[in-house]
């Protein structure tokens, strides 16, 4: 059976939650501590969509607010985008869906879903129920997820997965 | 032999790095040929012709028509690389993969230090935010709780002022007849209790009043002469029937040497009394209730004595909250605000509470009131027939009545006005030698009133009378050219002698 091999970049503002999302939904861990992320970081995950194989090679990039060229760098030839944000911080949704602007001016657009994280933190949750709205109603898939429960993670990812088999059959 | 695009690029690099890998890879990521130690790198061993997609899995999707370059690449293996793809003009493409670990954790601690700090500063205008919201949350609160307050003092001001004005006739009349009937009628009791009732529903409103004056911090203290002998029979007059009612003992005790005349705010005194009796009244199933009054160092020592069940030392604190109830068996129905009002009163006459209880032993209040002697102690009774002519401009026509009889009894010739406005053209036409003023009447009011009077040259002392206690309404009659200011129920000795005083 071909296997679809797919580059994956999950990009959002710093401390939002993607490199926790990465190892929840690739090695099923979470650690509390905070470690920045410097440059980029690959790690991949073999899954399965109705019956195709998809190979996820997932580019997990540092924060950042704004892409510069190294960032740029990291996203050329990228498939898919995993777009995350802190929910409880809710300026990071607006740099998130900046991000996703940015990349999609330079190099098209491509599929993409929105995490908006930390849902665990319920008493310190930002985000409104109609932003969400607002964002879904514009056509984007959007999950509330916690990589420290793992909720609706490996359906996030999966969500991008279908996209793009569904992307490669149409081609 | 590698291609000189390579080995300018190796020339620039900097030599102290770990030697580099080198790698050419053809399109579909295999590996052609190599130069240098891919375990150096963290990278397994890497033989010609395999597949790198799995080991070196940025080359995915890597243009191999195109030079490039990806810093501080960690392939998974925890060892970050530069990565540069160089294709040279043969079309061949070689990628030169460099160590990036020293600077990957030079960048990662400042990058960490710098994260941590824009969190903790996001995380305190967070909570500053929080913050200012809450204080903007807490002052609405204030100032809805400040208006709730000011519009609760005016209901209760003017529910004061609607009572005291029917209280005066109940009371009047009762005492009226009391004074009229044959020592020996059994009605005349009746009469008294009448008056004493109307007294007592006096106190009640003067409670409420005070709560609502103590929440607002506009209680002030007004000092009056105090008969203590009266107090103490007062205090009998009021309390023994409610006692008499539940089969109580009820004793007031006063040491004749101490029955002196005393300067105190005798309302508030009053409702300390009443409120410390009521308590004990009402919690005291069998047995007694006693009352001790005693004067000495120019201080009132006040003792409210039950036989009632007793306050266990967990819940002394407790009572003198305001709206607390004990639970239990002790409970009983009220507002819970009678100790917390007398804590306050206490307090505003500068005097101490305090409690000696048990459970099942009863419970003894005892009180401490600055008191020193009066200098003059004043008769207070009405005087002999004293004469002149006083204009009474009221329009409750009990209450006219009423003065007739006390003042015409008193030597005093009435002129009467039902109006504000009739009292004005009586009053300059033929100047009276004193004007009583209700405040609250049609046509025009008694502040309207009494100005113009004033100002079409009226000299002559004028009272207002009024149901409404509060300073500010004694501070606006005064200010409107009053000379006196007599609260309803009227105390009608204490009216005569003021009578009599702004006469002469």
């Amino acid at each position: 059976m071909d296997v679809l091999t797919c580059k994956i970049c999950i990009v959002g503002d710093f401390a939002v939650g993607k490199t926790s999302t990465v190892a929840r939904f690739v090695h099923n861990v979470f650690s509390e501590k905070y470690l920045t992320t410097v440059g980029v970081k690959i790690d991949t995950r073999k899954l399965s969509v109705d019956g195709a194989e998809i190979k996820m090679i997932i580019w997990d990039i540092a924060g950042t607010d704004r892409f510069s060229a190294v960032e740029f760098s990291y996203l050329r030839g990228a498939s898919g985008y995993l777009v995350v944000a802190d929910g409880s911080r809710s300026h990071t949704l607006d740099v998130a869906e900046r991000l996703v602007q940015e990349a999609r001016e330079r190099y098209g657009a491509v599929p993409q879903v929105f995490l908006i994280n930390k849902f665990d933190l319920q008493d310190e949750w930002e985000v409104p129920d109609e932003r969400v709205e607002q964002l879904r109603d514009g056509g984007e898939s959007v999950f509330l997820t916690s990589a420290k429960s793992g909720v609706c993670v490996d359906e996030a990812i999966h969500a991008l997965a279908d996209m793009l088999v569904a992307q490669q059959g149409d081609q | 032999m590698l291609p000189g695009v390579v080995s300018d690029y190796l020339n620039r690099l900097d030599s102290k790095r770990i030697p580099p890998l080198i790698l050419h890879i053809d399109a579909d990521c295999c590996l052609l040929d190599s130069w240098g130690k891919p375990e150096a790198l963290g990278f397994p061993p890497l033989n010609s012709g395999v597949d790198l997609s799995d080991a070196l899995p940025f080359l995915t999707g890597v243009d191999a028509t195109r030079s490039g370059s990806l810093a501080s690449v960690d392939p998974g293996t925890g060892h970050a690389i530069d990565v540069q793809f160089l294709p040279d003009a043969a079309g061949r493409l070689f990628v030169v993969l460099t160590d990036a670990r020293e600077q990957h954790i030079q960048t990662a601690e400042q990058q960490q230090r710098t994260y941590e700090t824009r969190l903790l500063y996001q995380k305190q205008q967070k909570l500053l935010d929080q913050l200012i919201a809450t204080r903007t949350e807490l002052d609405l609160r204030r100032r809805e709780a400040e208006e709730a307050l000011r519009v609760k003092g005016q209901f209760l001001a003017s529910v004061s002022h609607e009572f005291r004005t029917p209280l005066t006739s109940v009371i009047g009349y009762a005492e009226w007849l009391a004074k009229a009937m044959d020592p020996d009628d059994p009605a005349r009791r009746q009469a008294r209790a009448i008056a004493r009732a109307g007294q007592h529903m006096v106190t009640l409103v003067d409670n409420l009043l005070e709560q609502a004056r103590i929440d607002n911090s506009e209680a002030t203290v007004h000092e009056d002469t105090v008969d203590l002998r009266q107090l103490a029979e007062d205090m009998s007059a009021i309390m023994a029937p409610l006692a008499a009612d539940k089969g109580l003992a009820f004793a007031v005790f006063l040491d004749p040497q101490d029955a002196a005349d005393v300067v105190l705010d005798e309302m508030r005194v009053r409702q300390i009394l009443i409120n410390l009796l009521g308590n004990a009244v009402k919690f005291t199933e069998e047995g007694f209730v006693q009352l001790t009054l005693a004067w000495a160092n120019d201080q009132l020592h006040v003792a409210v004595s039950d036989s009632g069940p007793g306050i266990a030392e967990a819940d002394r604190a407790r009572i003198f909250s305001a709206f607390e109830r004990l639970e239990g068996a002790h409970k009983r129905a009220g507002a819970g605000l009678g100790l917390h009002i007398t804590l306050q009163l206490v307090k505003l006459l500068r005097g101490s509470i305090g409690l000696d209880s048990r459970p099942g032993e009863g419970s003894r209040f005892h009180v401490r009131l600055p008191a020193p002697l009066a200098e003059i102690p004043e008769e207070t009774t009405a005087p002999a027939a004293s004469g002149g002519r006083i204009l009474v401009a009221e329009d409750d026509t009990d209450i006219v009545q009423l003065m007739e009889l006390f003042l015409g009894r008193a030597g005093y010739t009435l002129d009467l006005a039902a109006n504000g406005r009739d009292a004005v053209t009586m009053a300059l036409g033929n100047p009276p030698d004193l004007v009583i003023m209700d405040l609250n009447m049609p046509v025009l009011d008694g502040i309207g009133a009494v100005r113009e009077l004033r100002e079409g040259g009226y000299n002559g002392p004028a009272i207002a009378l009024t149901g409404a206690t509060l300073d500010e309404d004694r501070i606006r009659a005064i200010s409107a050219g009053f000379d006196g200011f007599v609260t309803k129920p009227i105390r009608m000795p204490e009216l005569i002698a003021l009578l009599q005083d702004l006469i002469e």
